[in-house]
This record gives structure tokens, sequence and C-alpha cells, in this order.
């Protein structure tokens, strides 16, 4: 007698429950984002970390070298150079980003007659490519032909030569780096629009005059935003590049030799990839310190409205 | 007889294996030709053996159908970019079955595209450039073209060109293999402002100046309260190394620059060397500052803007780039040195590489001396006017060169690129063309100019740095296969 044997029925995806359902369907909306999380970040970020340990060259295979890439960066003296430029400008910039922004966004948080107009100008140089911007400073700068050099000399100053004064260039891009804040006007309008107005009516009928009302209201209400611009602000500083690619390469004698810049001559003009990963891990360290130093103050100086804090 | 059939397990298991093995196939890397292939005679173009040797074997063989299509890849050369299309046209007219696809990139960009596109495994197939590219043979990424080089007739008839085809690659690259081919030579000239000449009622410099005339002749024609310098020099590195060739030609090489040991500026030709931009620049302050170099709106700096007297410039100048200044300009063979012979970088070729993993070996090989050695392709670089062209035939035609650009100055080029001597090239093969001269030599230079150090400090100073790195960079790279 032949025995029957039952086949176990096939489960089709609408039998499945409703949770594994969801679960299948999270898995397919994920999967994009997590495979080029895994090939295009993750997967280069864990070789980057063999390879500053081997001696890379592009071509031809690695070589393990141990800690020699780093123990060389820290015994040349571009690469110190490198970092203190790059201190410099952040020094210099963060502040500047922060406070120029924030004044630029009240004026325009103003209500008065074509606002959005004197908006769209001041964004519009946000909107530009930062090659395009370094081209346009160059010749600005221009110590024999610039503009800005032409108008000092209409006053009776002779202005140096921008760009290419070991004195006066890191300045240069300093000041270059100014020319679009207006990157931050939307954020700084939202921030400042969610401000509740009674908070300002109040502080009025208390006779508290306009810098008492930044100071008190509008500041405090601001810390989460000027908290988030700070810690953007210290990663953009350390990433300078296409400024100083374009507008100095670095020099004149490496007044201007960014981080960034001498990380991208080792890779791609000396050849020395080990040598720049090895930078590059160094720079991701030296910001995740200074992201954790932001992090564990900030409860000193931002307020959160819906914060509870321990008594 | 029994038909047999296959289960539906068995068709699917067959069928996903041949499909895994045809995926498999197509991943493999691409075959490469091996480098000793022999080439084939030369393809039926107009050559100069045609013209100068009627017996030439060429002309006997019926040529190879070529077929196939190759990247030729080069950067931007300006005016010079139309020649290539020309060039490549004029190959495919020849050659109809062949199809040569033009790449140009903006000048740097492209060694770094030609980097990746190395490493990665999928180079184009001929390479436009320098000897810079050779440090790719030291990886085996390039074809060795040695045999081809020996078995083509025209090829290994010196005579027929104004260079020495093979010594400067043999030697340069210190083996005894050869990488590419010549196409052209980029020499230094002297050019002058004969306007400024003419109303400081100076002479005009001749062939028959020397260094000291030239330093002497920049002296009177500077006059800073007018924004005039006297002399505007190019690259430090280029003009390092033929400064040093003029003391010490029969050391040719200890330049520092070439098979670096250790750098050697510390001793009487190396001061004197160094001594050369103290003197213009900090002592006399009739050379260009480097901080102004980048200031000037026309082409060729303070010289082009017309605020300096002379310059020493490359010969792509009098071919294309002074061709609209708005003054009367002159040129001559740069000075006699005191060997008494004239410092010519007719070395510094233009070249073309073809990548070893090509797949066109021979149709890159043909297409790669129907550049360097027909009559078409070399009179097409001259009418480029970026390179001199190296076959005699064309270079001495005065017809090579477009009327227009042709006065004043090409003579000079030929006449330069036809100097005797020992070869001359600026770079380190073996080594990143750029890393010393940018790390170490130009910001020295500017100090010296600057009279920051003297040439006796720089020159400790370069021994000192340089010679680690020498020793560094020798130590890294793979031994030449």
């Amino acid at each position: 007698m032949a025995s029957v044997t039952t086949r176990p029925r096939k489960r089709s995806l609408f039998h499945l429950s409703l949770q594994r359902r969801e679960a299948i369907a999270c898995a397919c909306f994920i999967a994009p984002a997590a495979f080029g999380f895994l090939a295009f970040s993750l997967f280069p970020l864990t070789t980057s970390a063999f390879l500053s340990l081997t001696d890379y060259r592009l071509a031809g295979r690695p070589h393990f070298v141990g800690l020699a890439n780093y123990a060389t960066l820290l015994s040349d003296n571009l690469f110190w150079q490198s970092v203190r430029v790059t201190s410099i400008y952040a020094l210099a910039v963060v502040p500047l980003w922060l406070v120029n922004s924030l004044a630029l966004a009240i004026l325009m948080n103003q209500n008065l007659k074509g606002m959005h107009l004197f908006r769209t100008i001041y964004y519009l140089p946000a909107m530009l490519s930062g090659v395009a911007v370094s081209m346009l400073w160059i010749w600005l700068l221009n110590g024999r032909y610039g503009l800005v050099n032409i108008a000092l000399r209409m006053i009776g100053i002779q202005g140096p030569n921008w760009l290419r004064d070991p004195r006066w260039a890191l300045f240069s891009i300093i000041m270059v780096s100014q020319w679009s804040v207006g990157w931050y006007l939307p954020i700084w309008l939202g921030a400042l629009q969610g401000i509740p107005t009674e908070l300002y009516e109040a502080a009025e009928i208390d006779g508290s005059n306009w810098w008492a009302r930044i100071r008190h209201i509008t500041l405090p209400m601001l810390s989460p935003v000027i908290f988030y611009n700070l810690v953007m602000n210290i990663i953009w500083a350390t990433q300078l590049f296409t400024e100083v690619f374009m507008m100095t390469g670095g020099g004149p004698r490496f007044a201007t030799l960014a981080y960034m810049l001498y990380l991208y001559q080792n890779a791609f003009s000396y050849n020395k990839m080990g040598l720049a990963t090895a930078m590059s891990w160094l720079l991701f360290i030296a910001v995740l310190l200074l992201t954790i130093v932001a992090f564990k103050s900030s409860p000193m100086w931002v307020y959160y409205e819906a914060e509870r804090r321990r008594p | 007889m029994d038909r047999r059939s296959l289960t539906r397990r068995q068709f699917l298991c067959s069928s996903a294996l041949l499909l895994a093995g045809a995926a498999a196939g197509a991943c493999a890397p691409r075959p490469t030709a091996p480098p000793t292939a022999q080439p084939t005679p030369v393809a039926g173009a107009t050559t100069a053996s045609q013209a100068m040797a009627p017996t030439e074997p060429a002309a006997a063989t019926p040529a190879p159908k070529l077929a196939g299509e190759i990247e030729y890849f080069t950067y931007d050369l300006g005016p010079a970019n139309q020649s290539r299309e020309q060039i490549a046209a004029a190959f495919q007219e020849e050659n109809p079955e062949a199809k040569v696809k033009l790449t140009i990139l903006p000048y740097g960009e492209n060694w770094n595209k030609l980097s990746a596109l190395m490493a990665a495994g999928t180079p184009p197939d001929v390479i436009y450039g320098d000897f810079s590219l050779l440090r790719y043979a030291l990886e085996g990424q390039l074809l060795d073209l040695t045999e081809w080089f020996n078995n083509d007739p025209v090829l290994v008839q010196q005579d027929l060109f104004t260079v020495d085809m093979r010594d400067p690659l043999l030697a340069m690259f210190g083996t005894s293999r050869l990488y590419n081919l010549i196409l052209g030579t980029w020499v230094p000239l002297l050019y002058y402002n004969k306007e400024i000449f003419d109303s400081a009622g100076e002479p005009i410099p001749t062939e028959k100046s020397t260094w000291d005339d030239v330093r002497t002749l920049a002296k009177k024609l500077t006059n800073l309260e007018q924004q005039q310098w006297g002399i505007q020099f190019g690259t430090t590195l280029d003009t390092v190394g033929w400064l040093w060739w003029e003391h010490q030609p029969d050391d040719f090489w200890a330049i520092p620059q070439i098979f670096p040991e250790k750098t050697n500026f510390d001793s009487p030709v190396g001061i004197d060397v160094l001594s050369f931009w103290y003197n213009l620049g900090f002592q006399d302050k009739s050379a260009v500052p480097f901080a102004e170099m980048g200031t000037f709106q026309a082409y060729g700096a303070a010289f082009g803007a017309g605020q300096a007297a002379m310059v020493v410039g490359g010969d792509w100048d009098s071919g294309w780039g002074y061709r609209d200044l708005p003054f009367e300009w002159g040129v001559t063979l740069i000075p006699m040195v005191k060997q008494g012979y004239r410092p010519a970088l007719n070395c510094m070729v233009a070249t073309s590489t073809i990548a070893s993993a090509t797949r066109h070996p021979e149709l890159a090989w043909q297409f790669a001396r129907f550049v360097s050695a027909t009559v078409t392709g070399q009179t097409l670089i001259g009418l480029g006017a970026y390179e001199t062209p190296v076959l005699k035939e064309a270079a001495h035609c005065d017809a090579v060169m477009k009327p227009e650009w042709a006065a004043p100055g090409y003579e000079y080029r030929v006449l330069a690129a036809e100097l005797p001597g020992p070869m001359y090239c600026p770079y380190p093969l073996d080594m990143n063309l750029w890393e010393f001269p940018g790390k170490y030599l130009d910001p020295t230079v500017q100090q010296l100019s600057l009279g920051e150090v003297t040439p006796e400090q720089a020159a400790a100073y370069l021994d000192k740095e340089g010679t680690p790195f020498y020793a560094e960079m020798k130590k890294s790279m793979p031994p030449v296969k």
C-alpha cells in the first residue's frame, strides 16, 4: 500500500501575522539605506582604519607598517603646520559664524516691508558652489587688480597682497568664509520664530530693554540651536578645503595649509594613501573629542523647554 | 534507444551553474597582451622613412588591418587640443576599422584620474604625458615597448629625428627597457620684451649673451617704482635642474632630483645654484617676486603684462602662449653656460605610453608611432604648437606652423631641441613628481629670494630635510621589474 505523504502547506505572505509582515516591510524599506551605509560608510571606515597601518600607495598591495604612519605624522613639520592653520581657522570662524549669522538672523526677523527679498539676497551666497565663490574672491582679493584693493586705494590705503602674503593669506580665507553666513539663516529664523511672543510682551511690560530681551529670552531660547550650530561649525571648520585648494593651494609658504588640504596632498599628490588615512583618523579622533566636550558642557548652558532637571 | 531527460531540479541546477559560470567569466580581469608581443611592421602611413629612404621595408610589407577602439588620454592642451582631434581623425582615416576615443581632462585632474584608473586596473590605452608617467612602469602598469621599438624600421634610424629617441628614455629610467615614445620636445627659451629694451636703449639678448650679461641687463631694466622687473623665471624645479646642470655637466647624475640617495646642495656648485635666487631676488631685486607672480591678469604673468623685460619660458609660449601679447617680443636661445654649450631640456619630452592592460596593444602601438614617426602625425603635432616635433622632416618644415604662429621663434624651438649635450630631465621617476619641490625646494627658494636665508643656510636645510625624504622614498619603491 502506497504511503500517503502530506506536503506541508506553504504559507504565503498574506498568511503571515501582521507583526511579521510589518517586520518584512520594515526590512525592505531599510535595506537600501542599510546597504548604502554598509557599502559606502562602514566598509570605507573600517578599510581606512586598516589602511592607516599600511604603506598603501594606490597601486600595488598595502604592506603592514604598524603605527609608522602615525609616527611619521607626529614628526612631520608640515603636519603640525596644518594643525596650526586649521586650529587658528576654527578658533576664528566658529565664533564669527555664530555671532554674524545670529545677528543677521535677528535683523532678518524684523517685520519690515521687503524682508523676504533681503532674506533671499542674504541666503543666495550659500547656494553658490564653493569653487565658484573661491574664483570670485581670487579676483576680488587680487593684490594688483582686485576690487578690494582698488576700493582701499580710493581711501588712501595700500592694501596688502591678500592671498600671496603669508601674513595676510589665512586672514583672507577667514574673511571669505564669512561670506556665506546666510547658510544659517533658515535655521536661526526657524528658531527665532518659534520663541513665544508672550515672553517678549511680558518682558516689555516689566520694562526690559532690547538687549535684556536678547540676553534673557532670545539667547536662552535659542541655546539648543546654538549648540547644534556650534557642533556643526566645529566639524565644518576642521573640513576647510575648497577655499584653500582653490585660492592659495596651501601657500604662500604653507600659511594656509589646512589639515584637509595636506591630507589630500598626501593622498592624491604624493600618493601616500596610508599616511592620508592615518591623518583622517587623527582628525576623526580630534573632532570626536571636541564634540564630546561640547556635549558634556551643554547641560551648563543649553536650555530645553521640555527638560526637567533634577533638583 | 532510451531518451534520457533531466529532472526539473537537475535542469535548474545546470542552468544556475551555467549562469554562475557566465557571471564569473564576465567578472574576470581583462586579458592583457604579453608585454613582449612582437610588433608588426608599420602601417601604411606616410612616414619620414618613405620620404627619405625609398627602400624602407615598411613600404614593401602590406600593412596589417587594425581594428578596435582605443582611448587616448591627455590633459587639456588649450589650442593644441585641436591637433589631438586631428591626429585621431587622420589615424582613423588611414585605419577605417580603428577608433580612437579622445579623453581630455583639465591638467592636474588628469593625473588623479589616471592614478585611480591604474589602481582600478582599467587604464586608458594610450596616455599622453611626460617622464612622470614612467613611475607606473615600476609597478608593471606600462607596456614594455623595447621590442616594438627595436623592430620599427623608422624609429631605429636616429638621424630622422631631432633628438635621440632612445637615450633619454633609457638613461632616465635607468633600465634597459623602453616604456614610452617621444612625440615632441619642450625646450626653454629666453623671451624678451623688445619695447622695454628699445625704450631703455639696451641691446636685446642674443645667442651670444652669457648668464652674466643677462643678470646685468636684468638689473639695468628693473624699475621698481614703475613695477618693472628685469627677469622672470618659470618653475623652480626646472630652473634648479638646468642651472645645476650648467655647472656640472660631467657629473650630470649628481643632479639631486635624479636617482636621489641624498641631496647634495651643500657644495660649491649647489651654493652657486641657490645663489641665483638670492642674487636676482634679494640682492638685485631684478626678478619678479614669487608673491607677485599670481597677481597678473595676462598670460605669462609679469612678462605677459609687459612688466618684465625677460622671461625664461617654455617653447610652447612661442607657439601659442604669447601670440596675443600686445607688445613686440622676441626670443632667443637661453645663454651659453660656462662649459661652452647651452642647456636644453631636450629630454623634457612629451611622450606616449601604453598601459599594459590595454586590450589592443598592436593598435595602441601603431597609434603611438603614428603620432611620433609619421609626417602626418608630426605635422599635426607641429600645428598644435605645444611641442616641437621630433621628426626632422616635420620639425624643419615651415609649413608645419600656422603662418601667424610661426614667427617669431619657431626656428629657435627647433635649434634648441637639437642642441648637443647630455639630456636633462628634472623629474625624479621613481618618486612623486612634486613632493620634494613642493615641500622643500620651492619654499626655500622663496625664502632665498626674500633674503630670509642665505644660500649656505638653504643648502644645509635642503640636505638635512631632503636626504631622509629621498632615502625613505627610495626604500618604499618596489624594485624595477
